[in-house]
């Protein structure tokens, strides 16, 4: 069983009935504790309360930090705005304004120029057109299977 | 709650909890910071206030359990610098110890310092009661126990008082009312 003590006091109830009757001495303790609170108080008063100090600012405190809101908003967008039109505007010294025109880079492509008058005969084969796929390979195998001594496919 | 009723009542009744605050503490430094944070309370939780008690006895609420959680740590604190102390030379102790509680002169030769001692209930309940002013109905409100109860605390407070005044001596009674003020131990 947990040791659970309870303080009963057996006279509680007797004070529950009636008022409060002191003693003379009790009485006199009584009023001197009132009288020495009294005192005390008297000596070191209350000072200004700090819920009302601040309370007092407030209105000033937050106009504050609005103003520096708005302020640095402000300046942030201006400063964006000056970067951006720094970026478009930017020209280097002695450079034409438009895009310098890039020459074309040499390659090693390997580019089939047709002459400009064909050795081979060229028969125009429009019937290629409609071909499908497996239809177009199957005609280059055919074609392979021929052997011609020159044989070209253009398409 | 809103501002202005925390200001209104910051303003009506700041003094007496700052009051009572002093009659607890002993010093007017921790009775005021006492007493602030009583109101800072007030600031953040007014709104909780249900309006089931007065704003007065839901302040002396607030400031008895502040004051029930300072009196917890400073003991702590007290009985730690305690230690320290009792381990110094005995030839060194040309100063009163830093666990000497702060207390000035008023308060020390005045009835209250000898409430101190009693226990939390009735100490509680005669602060209510004869430094304040409060009903029985009320301190009983504040101090959430039946009213036979605070009668019972009062009544057996003042007792226990009388009897810390006679083991002191006829001299304790005739108590200075108000000699000048001796801080020096808490500097």
């Amino acid at each position: 069983m947990p040791f659970d003590p309870k303080l009963i006091r057996e006279d509680d109830a007797n004070f529950e009935r009636g008022d409060l009757q002191l003693p003379d001495d009790l009485a006199h303790l009584a009023e001197q504790l009132g009288d020495d609170a009294a005192r005390l108080a008297a000596t070191y008063p209350a000072p200004t309360p700090k819920v009302l100090a601040v309370s007092l600012q407030p209105t000033s405190r937050r106009h504050t930090w609005l103003t520096r809101s708005f302020a640095g908003t402000a300046l942030a967008a201006g400063l964006v705005t000056i970067s951006i039109w720094a970026s478009n505007s930017y020209q280097p010294f002695g450079e034409h304004p438009h895009p310098a025109i890039v020459p074309a880079p040499t390659t090693n492509t390997f580019v089939v120029t047709p002459s400009a008058e064909p050795s081979i005969p060229v028969t125009p084969a429009s019937f290629l057109g409609d071909t499908s796929g497996p239809e177009l390979e199957a005609l280059m195998d055919l074609w392979e299977q021929d052997q011609p001594a020159v044989r070209s496919l253009s398409f | 709650m809103n501002r202005l009723n925390v200001d209104e009542t910051t303003r009506e009744h700041f003094a007496r909890i700052h009051r009572a605050a002093l009659v607890l503490c002993g010093n007017p430094w921790d009775a005021d910071d006492l007493a602030q944070e009583t109101f800072m309370v007030l600031a953040r939780q007014g709104s909780h206030f249900e309006g089931r008690s007065s704003v007065y006895t839901w302040l002396y609420g607030v400031l008895l359990n502040l004051d029930r959680r300072q009196r917890r740590q400073l003991g702590m604190k007290r009985r730690k610098l305690r230690v320290l102390w009792d381990r110094e030379p005995a030839g060194e102790k040309s100063v009163p110890g830093a666990d000497a509680p702060v207390e000035v002169a008023e308060w020390k030769n005045s009835l209250w310092a000898r409430v101190a001692l009693l226990p939390e209930g009735q100490r509680q309940s005669l602060v209510l009661r004869f430094s304040e002013g409060l009903r029985y109905e009320e301190i009983a409100e504040v101090l959430e126990c039946p009213l036979g109860t605070v009668k019972s605390r009062i009544f057996h407070g003042l007792a226990a008082l009388r009897r810390i005044l006679d083991s002191e001596g006829e001299e304790a009674r005739q108590l200075p009312a108000f000699p000048s003020e001796d801080i020096s131990h808490a500097i």
